[in-house]
């Protein structure tokens, strides 16, 4: 199959998988909730507490950089370690036979 | 199978390793926007976008067979491997939707404005956490094809260098 045509396939995948979310996130916030667009003259401004991004640009590095990342890769082991013994723990209950 | 057919194969295996090993760093680094920074968080997994197309493509053979088989014969592994890519697939929709809605800094860049609803960046945090849980699982599920391939691609190779090289001074 052409290169283009699997890439096509992939994105509409991912274009009817988002308007789907999007629809179903859109219809259920705006029953909840006002929007805003962020910048614009309505003078709506955005609730507090909520979209105050604290992830700005070289607020903080260094030391914190690799002790997050570490953290995130300790998170994505435990998860690894927790499949493992799961399938290892199911593995052997199926191997002892019943007893009658 | 053919000699071109068997040089194609681990072509694309060491490609898909190299790709596979670019994904997880760059998602290591993605997830913590507090420390790399909002710039780098979001152009990286823009970026990465292109990255997990090319990872799709390379298992494609895998994606159409096992889509074949779903509802037929097929392993309880497969299975569950087939529906937790189902899950990652939909987890980075949104993860990626409700990133480029709360964009500040690389959609702006390019003068794009979007409206933004409350509920997308609460979803991007939680989309993200899932996506931790998923990519465990998803690493656990692939751990001997990991292992097999970067001891055949990456150690060995650097083995055999250090052993050619030991060669070579014992012969002087």
């Amino acid at each position: 199959m052409n290169t283009v045509f699997k890439i096509l396939v992939i994105l509409v995948g991912a274009t009817l998988v988002g308007g789907l979310l999007y629809g179903v996130v859109t219809v259920t916030s705006s029953s909840q909730s006002p929007q805003f667009t962020e910048g614009s003259s309505s003078g709506q401004l955005p609730p507090d507490g909520n979209f105050d991004r604290p992830d700005h640009d070289g607020e903080s590095s260094g030391i914190q950089f690799p002790m997050d990342s570490i953290k995130n890769l300790a998170i994505i082991s435990v998860v690894g370690a927790l499949y493992f013994n799961a399938a290892k723990f199911l593995g052997k209950r199926k191997s002892i036979p019943a007893s009658v | 199978m053919t000699n071109d057919d068997s040089k194609s194969t681990i072509s694309q295996t060491r490609t898909k390793l190299w790709v596979d090993i670019l994904i997880f760093i760059a998602f290591l680094i993605a997830m913590e926007p507090h420390s790399s920074g909002l710039a780098i968080h979001e152009w990286l997994t823009l970026a990465m976008l292109g990255t997990m197309i090319v990872h799709l493509l390379l298992s494609w053979d895998w994606i159409i067979e096992t889509t074949r088989r779903f509802f037929g014969k097929l392993g309880l592994q497969n299975r569950i491997n087939y529906i937790l890519n189902w899950l990652l697939f939909i987890d980075g929709t949104l993860l990626m939707i409700s990133g480029i809605l709360i964009s500040e800094v690389a959609l702006p860049s390019l003068g794009i404005q979007l409206p933004t609803g409350f509920a997308w960046r609460r979803l991007h945090d939680m989309s993200a956490n899932f996506a931790l849980v998923l990519l465990g699982l998803h690493t656990a599920l692939h751990w001997s094809w990991i292992l097999n391939t970067f001891s055949r691609y990456v150690v060995k190779p650097i083995a055999r260098l250090f052993a050619g090289g030991a060669k070579k001074d014992a012969s002087v």
